[in-house]
């Protein structure tokens, strides 16, 4: 879903990036223009979400046209293709908001990336967090549901912090709204005609993550062929959501803390000290308190995101919102596959759904919801039509470890069968999956040394201990998945 | 008349066309290269005209301008010696060096004939097999 105008006088780029956009998702619809004064013009009356702009436009200054197309609509995502390398113009733009560059001839994997990444910031930016259904007036926001004192609570606090400027810490479970609650942070605050940008720490290896925060300079490492210029610094005067900040190396916690205690930092390879004025939202689902006590985590940084806590709770814990999140879900899902003939839900299935314990809170509840749409022959969703794990029944995934102790490693059958379960949270599932697998294996080769594992694994010791609490590896003899 | 001078730009062991990195590019899509080709093919032979113009009239912006567009429709072909050959045209022209840009559009104008040529057999080559 989504607009790309694409500014180019050169036929071939226009067609390689139609074809290559419609390939990656037929809902997109892709406008065309090739000239700056063109490009302008579509600019205003299609409204677009993304723009691509080549750099070098006839008798226009690349600089100039950015600014242009600013002007209709601030914070539009406007992506430079440039024939350069290292190109002095498109990191002058970047420093003054350019989205990012690319780099002609283009390669289609880059583009495509690009695109995702600049539709995906437009759709957090711009798709608003209702607090109650009346502030809901449009059917594209994503409603903040629920009743329960708890969540009154949480809206209590969104509304007392959002507009100061504190960093605010969330807490809660895996798919419980940490994000939502980010996301109205920001539009409830002063800075919500500024951008958000949101980063998950889990999602990059430590030398990436430093450089997505920081940016780095032209040769800071293997593969840094140009200057980037990192969220912190893009962001400047918004807002920055750190998702899963217990994953964060010990270095980039440093990093951090420093930021939030001077608003300075530097790029990755550089000696250029760079002030900027970012608040924060951090998120996590970690028991920081034990990681500063194992040591994994940094304890004045912990001080410093602490200042305002708020917690979700998870869904288990707030029953009350269940059947409000399910009306929900279900008359967001019935509208979007086009199943307006369900009605709603039966009085057997509601018990069922009630009495769940719902690892995956809300998350998993929206998956669960779009699967018995989905699979619903009637006005009415029933038992049947709800998943195994919500029923109770066993589910037919091998999690049993093998006879040799180790966990299941088959990636290919673990994929398919959880694409098949339609699971929303499907690269942090696989994630885990690899990993524990990994740590195990490891862990058994260095007959349970940690320090060795570490070396083996090239990653901190802090990182290796963390994941045995976590996977509860159990470090007798023989190291395997604890058996409980 | 000055001959064409040996061109740094554009060295024997170039290819004319080349195709592996052009696919890699795309995802090895060999059916999107075809339809690349073909408006390099349309396209190609007029940026060549407009560019020699400008050079003889001596506007060296709009010339400019015409050798770095054929230097990009020539690299999303893979055609590397052109693309190469126009790059240094458009870096010439930059700086004010007409004279020398005027030299090198003479090899161009020879590259683009070869690029062209290669082109269009690899396109009736592949709709051979096709049929």
């Amino acid at each position: 879903m989504g607009k790309i105008l694409v500014v180019d006088d050169d036929r071939s780029t226009l067609h390689l990036i139609e074809h290559s956009l419609s390939k990656a998702d037929a809902g997109l619809e892709i406008v065309t223009a090739r000239s700056a004064e063109e490009g302008l013009a579509r600019a205003r009356e299609s409204r677009p979400d993304v723009v691509l702009l080549d750099i070098m436009l006839p008798g226009a200054s690349g600089l100039e046209v950015f600014q242009q197309f600013q002007e209709i609509e601030r914070h539009l995502p406007v992506i430079y293709m440039t024939s350069g390398a290292g190109s002095h113009t498109a990191i002058e733009a970047i420093e003054r908001g350019a989205f990012d560059y690319l780099a002609k001839p283009l390669r289609l994997t880059q583009l495509n990336e690009q695109i995702l990444k600049a539709l995906e910031f437009r759709r957090m930016m711009k798709v608003p967090v209702a607090l109650s259904a009346s502030e809901a007036s449009g059917s594209d926001a994503d409603l903040f549901v629920g009743r329960s004192p708890q969540m009154l609570e949480v809206f209590k606090s969104i509304g007392r912090v959002a507009k100061q400027n504190v960093t605010v810490l969330v807490r809660g479970e895996s798919g419980s709204g940490k994000e939502l609650v980010a996301r109205a942070l920001y539009q409830h605050s002063d800075r919500a005609n500024k951008p958000f940008m949101a980063v998950n720490c889990a999602a990059l290896p430590d030398t990436l993550l430093e450089s997505e925060l920081f940016g780095h300079e032209k040769g800071a490492f293997t593969g840094a062929d140009r200057r980037r210029i990192g969220k912190f610094e893009q962001c400047n005067g918004g807002t920055i959501f750190l998702d899963e900040v217990g994953d964060m190396s010990a270095l980039v916690q440093g990093k951090v803390l420093r930021l939030l205690q001077e608003q300075r930092f530097e790029r990755v390879g550089g000696n250029e000290t760079i002030a900027t004025d970012v608040r924060l939202v951090a998120a996590t689902n970690r028991p920081l308190e034990d990681m500063v006590e194992a040591g994994t985590f940094r304890a004045d940084l912990l001080y410093r995101l602490n200042g305002v806590t708020i917690h979700i709770l998870p869904l288990r814990e707030r029953v009350e919102d269940i059947p409000l999140l399910l009306q929900y879900f279900l008359n967001r899902t019935r509208t979007e596959l086009n199943k307006l003939e369900i009605k709603g839900i039966s009085p057997e299935a509601l018990e069922i759904l009630q009495s769940y314990a719902w690892p995956g809170n809300v998350r998993e509840l929206h998956s669960v919801v779009r699967q018995a749409v989905l699979k619903a022959t009637g006005p009415v969703i029933i038992p049947d039509m709800l998943p195994a794990e919500v029923l109770g029944k066993p589910v037919t995934r091998s999690r049993e470890p093998a006879a040799s102790g180790l966990p299941d490693a088959d990636l290919q059958g673990f994929i398919e069968q959880r694409l098949q379960c339609e699971s929303t949270n499907l690269y942090a599932e696989t994630l885990e999956m690899m990993e524990r697998y990994l740590l195990t294996r490891v862990l058994r080769q260095t007959e349970g040394n940690q320090k060795q594992a570490s070396e083996i694994l090239g990653i901190t010791r802090g990182k290796v201990r963390d994941r045995i609490a976590a996977f509860e590896i159990s470090l007798d003899r023989t190291v395997g998945i604890r058996e409980e | 008349m000055t001959k064409p001078r040996l061109d740094v730009a554009v060295s024997p062991e170039m290819q004319i066309v080349d195709v592996a990195s052009a696919l890699d590019r795309i995802g090895g899509d060999a059916e999107l290269f075809q339809e690349l080709a073909a408006i390099f093919i349309e396209d190609s032979p007029g940026l060549m005209a407009a560019l020699q113009r400008s050079l003889t009239e001596g506007n060296l912006p709009r010339a400019e301008h015409y050798a770095h567009g054929l230097k990009g429709i020539a690299a999303n072909v893979g055609g590397v010696r052109v693309e190469s050959c126009a790059r240094r045209i458009e870096q010439l022209l930059h700086s004010g060096e007409l004279e020398p840009a005027a030299d090198d559009a003479v090899t161009l104008a020879a590259e683009l004939d070869r690029l062209l040529t290669t082109l269009a057999a690899h396109t009736a080559e592949n709709a051979g097999r096709k049929a």
